[in-house]
């Protein structure tokens, strides 16, 4: 059938805008970024062109750029395996709520979800205070000193925690609703007939539930995924990265050897690295979970 | 003794609730809290922050730090500039990705499915490693600190996600309708437009939601690319007035109010959209 | 219901999005003027002094518009990069002498050439414009005498029962007092670093006796392994277990540390002579005006330096855009900066001028003070060394420093990269 539904001009008007904007807006830079990389441009004046230099010193010199990689697989691990089943729990949790008391717990749950990081940033950098914040005078009239005199976000030893924290705090709104909503959506008649044939309790979700839900989180858990790589902002506002390389992630590393150390083509260089990161792991994500949709 | 057995099962079942609403309830304080004591010391004065008080009831309260904060922090003019990029970033994102959508789910070509995962896959694009070539990519283009550029980029970031969930709809609309349309003499804009877009309100609604969300608190890409006073968006203004009032901390916290409420009270209004739109992403790709 | 809302919604952004580039479009009748500073704070008195002259500026330029944009000095000195990347620089601008932001500028041709015989003439303290000279060429001049000194509030001082501290073992002492009244003893920034760099060098200095000895590290004189060097490192990386600074040193910023020293909360603050200005700025209570004071950084026991070992340097420095819009405008202005700001910045408590200011007999306590620390030095350092290199030298220090301070690097592990990166920059 010859309709308008395959005739090619249709469809390259409806097309053209999405592709252009994506490849003037995000193709393109990965390809100026692979140019600059291979150049020793400080961000101002004139450049020579370098080779691979830039690649060898970030993959077999650079420190920094391992560590950070190395707190965005602990972010993503802390991300995957406690706050997802955590708020995978509490859906369950409001889910046998009345529709009422349950709209009042996710909406207040879900409301750090829809503030700036700036904001939320900012707050939290009040809160962990040592002098005057809100933990300080918590621990303080707990009469909890060392508690109330730790600088959280200055210790070396509670800094990236304090961090991932914040993170966690911001993001588990959404990871709720996710979960909230996928339970909503399940047919009722299989739960139902769960229940006749005697399985409840933790059984039904472990023989039910979650083997219904697969597909569902594994998406959940891609966009997850995707997101902790995406984070920079809380970093880039508490600590810079420090104290040392402490907090560093990989986008704020980036940021600050471009605009900082005036290192335009190295942080060129860790750029298109990260891409290549992020991909990867999507992908990685995307084989794994497809392999346990088969199974 | 069935009665004891009776009484014990009864008891443990209160227990069960009320730990389980312990549980729930303190996690709602966990969440809640520090945007409640963000409210009360925004309402205080500048020395009670020092003080040792978790919460201090405000009397009275001490409206002139929103003042202050509206007068001194230019929160007018940011608050304009993130109006109009975030209105025209959300137009363009919600037209150029559904028209997207639309071909991707609905229309038959060889490359649709080639083109959908190319789409989806900037997904997987982080923000931050465009941000030092678009840099001089858009200073090319002399879009560098104008809300032109700005916009052009949260379009493009946001086309991946709602393609996405419009595609996720449209694939669930019966066939008939457009062909009948179509039998009826109807041309693409028409069935598109006309028919289409009416049915897709849901969608519709959520990606607008969402992409507004996304957009009004971006920040990164904004001080990036956004240099001068004058073109500056909302959540940038905080660091501003940090700056420029820096002992000044009830106002602070009053600008940080002022920045978080249009979100607080559009999720209000749109709380039920949101939420089945944040589904059909995650569940329907 | 919920639909004609989102269309009103709608439909009121619109309009008020095109009203709003209406409006703007309306101010562009004047010749804008595009200034830049790192002067935020509207009630700071650095600030009061230049908005005076930009008003008397005004004054005798009526079809002028100034638009000034100010930024706290990290997102100013990232935003004028940015500015420079894209060429969009402002006309007049702050920007430091430091080599390593002010020699990319330089050699990169974004800065015009200053007429140094008509500055020469402004009664510049000698050798401050000097420091300023590219292969013989001006361009940029100096606004202040800057030397690193400890404020202390005096009323807090007495009611916790500790002197005026000499040497930081004084202070070091005094711990316990500070804790048991609740205070804390001294705070800076840390979280900018800068002011850690700073510290480490002064107290290299006053170890070693030689005011000299940063500037000679840096051009490979001198090593790192220095004991001096070995000493300082040592007593920054103390004061996290004796509790000098405040716990959250390293995420503290200019405005926090200034704060808790501002509100009473702190006896000791370690910053620049530029905060002459405390006891005038109406954020903090009179009670705390009236008794803010300062005092020379405190020597260190068995060091070879002394009070009369002055860590002092030339700040400031406003420069012209090379391709400024309105050059002839730019240079008029630069001129009439320097012409009015000695006075008016002695008048209103705003700092130390690089001019030479006459006293006029009236100034506060704290002036006087800092007077008494300027007029007591016998040799001072000149620059900063830790800055003069590369503009990745400079992070490094300042990485290093800050690691130090939260006990990330040991004292000689410090050293050994500090050495390391010094040696890889003369390479």
């Amino acid at each position: 059938m010859q309709s308008i539904f395959t005739r090619k001009r249709n469809i390259i008007v409806l097309i053209t805008p999405a592709l252009t904007l994506l490849c003037f807006a995000l193709l393109a830079p990965i390809f100026v970024s692979v140019y600059y990389s291979f150049t020793d441009w400080s961000g101002l004046g004139p450049y020579g062109y370098i080779g691979t230099d830039h690649y060898r010193t970030i993959l077999f010199h650079d420190p920094v750029f391992w560590k950070s990689l190395k707190n965005a697989m602990l972010y993503l691990l802390v991300t995957v395996c406690i706050q997802h089943p955590f708020a995978f729990t509490v859906a369950v949790a409001l889910s046998k709520l009345r529709e009422k008391t349950s709209q009042i717990f996710r909406t207040v749950f879900f409301i750090p979800a829809i503030l700036t990081v700036v904001v939320t940033t900012k707050l939290w950098i009040y809160i962990y205070n040592p002098n005057f914040g809100l933990l300080h005078n918590l621990f303080n009239g707990l009469g909890w000193d060392r508690l109330a005199k730790t600088a959280w976000l200055s210790d070396p030893a509670t800094a990236l925690g304090a961090i991932i924290l914040m993170m966690i705090w911001q993001g588990f709104g959404w990871a709720l609703l996710l979960y909230y909503s996928a339970l909503m959506a399940m047919p009722k008649e299989l739960l139902d007939a769960g229940s006749v044939d005697g399985v409840s309790g933790l059984k039904l979700y472990r023989y039910i539930v979650i083997p219904y839900l697969l597909p569902v989180i594994n998406s959940i858990l891609i966009i997850a995924v995707a997101a902790t790589l995406k984070t920079m902002e809380t970093v880039f506002l508490a600590t810079g990265g420090g104290p040392g390389d402490i907090t560093q992630f990989l986008a704020n590393y980036l940021y600050q050897k471009a605009f900082v150390s005036n290192q335009f083509g190295y942080a060129n260089a860790i750029s298109v690295l990260f891409v290549i990161i992020a991909m990867s792991l999507a992908l990685a994500t995307n084989q794994i979970s497809g392999r346990s949709n088969t199974e | 003794m069935l009665l004891q057995q009776k009484m014990i099962n009864r008891y443990l079942n209160t227990v069960k609730k009320l730990l389980f609403y312990l549980f729930l309830t303190s996690l709602l304080v966990i969440q809640i809290f520090p945007i409640i004591w963000l409210l009360n010391f925004s309402l205080l004065r500048n020395g009670d922050l020092f003080g040792s008080h978790l919460l201090k009831i405000p009397i009275p309260p001490q409206w002139i730090n929103y003042v202050k904060a509206w007068t001194q922090g230019n929160i007018p003019v940011y608050f304009l500039n993130s109006t109009i990029i975030v209105f025209f970033s959300v137009l363009g994102t919600v037209v150029v990705s559904f028209m997207a959508a639309y071909a991707c789910a609905r229309l038959y070509w060889k490359l649709s499915g080639f083109v959908f995962a190319f789409i989806l896959l900037g997904m997987t694009v982080p923000i931050h490693t465009t941000l030092l070539p678009n840099f001089i990519w858009f200073g090319f283009f002399n879009i560098i600190n104008t809300r032109t550029g700005v916009i052009i980029a949260y379009i493009a970031f946001g086309i991946s996600f709602s393609t996405l969930v419009f595609s996720g709809f449209l694939r669930g609309i019966p066939r008939a309708m457009e062909e009948s349309a179509f039998i009826d003499g109807a041309g693409l804009a028409k069935i598109l437009f006309k028919i289409i877009a009416p049915m897709s309100q849901t969608p519709l609604v959520t990606v607008s939601i969402i992409s507004f969300l996304t957009n009004w608190n971006e920040f990164i890409m904004a001080n990036t690319f956004i240099a001068s006073e004058r073109l500056r968006t909302l959540p940038f203004s905080i660091i501003n007035f940090e700056g420029q009032y820096s002992s000044q901390y009830a106002a602070q916290f009053a600008v940080m109010m002022l920045i978080a409420l249009p979100p607080i009270v559009l999720f209000g209004i749109f709380n039920k959209q949101i939420m089945a739109g944040a589904l059909a992403g995650s569940v329907k790709g | 219901m919920k639909r004609v809302f989102i269309v009103c919604l709608l439909a009121a952004l619109a309009a008020f999005s095109l009203a709003a580039s209406g409006a703007q479009e309306s101010s562009r009748e004047k010749i804008v003027f595009n200034l830049s500073d790192n002067l935020p704070d509207e009630t700071s008195p650095v600030r009061i002094v230049s908005d005076l002259i930009n008003e008397e500026f005004l004054e005798m330029h009526p079809e002028i518009e100034i638009q000034t944009e100010s930024y706290p000095d990290q997102p100013y000195q990232e935003k004028m990069r940015i500015y420079a990347t894209s060429n969009q620089l402002p006309e007049v601008m702050k920007w430091w002498g430091l080599p390593s932001l002010y020699m990319p500028f330089v050699e990169n041709g974004y800065l015009a050439e200053l007429p140094y015989d008509h500055f020469k003439g402004l009664g510049f303290i000698p050798g401050s414009l000097e420091s300023n000279m590219v292969a013989g060429k001006l361009y940029g001049v100096p606004n202040t005498t800057d030397f690193w000194i400890l404020y202390y509030n005096e009323g807090l001082l007495e009611k916790v029962g500790v002197e005026v501290p000499e040497t930081w073992e004084d202070i070091i002492s005094a711990v316990p007092k500070f804790n048991n009244a609740n205070v804390i003893p001294v705070v800076t920034d840390g979280k900018d670093r800068w002011p850690l760099s700073i510290i480490f060098e002064t107290l290299a200095m006053l170890i070693s006796g030689d005011a000299k000895i940063n500037q000679k590290a840096i051009e490979g004189e001198v090593s790192y392994n220095n004991p001096a060097f070995l000493q300082a490192a040592q007593i920054i990386y103390d004061f996290k277990l004796q509790g000098v600074f405040q716990q959250d040193l390293v995420t503290s910023d200019y405005g926090a540390a200034r704060n808790l020293f501002g509100q009473g909360l702190a006896a000791m603050y370690v910053m620049g002579s530029w905060e002459l200005g405390l006891s005038n700025d109406e954020s903090f209570s009179e009670e705390f005006r009236s008794n803010v004071r300062a005092t020379h950084f405190p020597t260190v026991v068995g060091g070879k330096g002394d009070v009369g070992d002055l860590y002092a340097w030339f700040g400031g420095n406003y420069v012209v855009n090379a391709d400024a819009v309105n050059m002839d405008l730019s240079m008029e202005y630069i001129k009439y900066f320097f012409s009015r700001y000695p006075e008016l910045t002695w008048k209103n408590n705003a700092g130390f001028p690089a001019q030479v200011v006459k006293e006029t007999g009236d100034e506060n306590q704290l002036t006087r003070d800092l007077l008494a620390i300027l007029n007591g030095a016998e040799s001072t350092s000149g620059i900063l060394a830790y800055a003069a290199l590369s503009p990745a030298f400079d992070q490094v220090h300042e990485d290093l420093c800050k690691s130090l301070a939260a006990n990330i690097e040991t004292p000689e592990s410090f050293i050994t990269k500090l050495q390391a990166a010094v040696e890889k920059e003369l390479r």
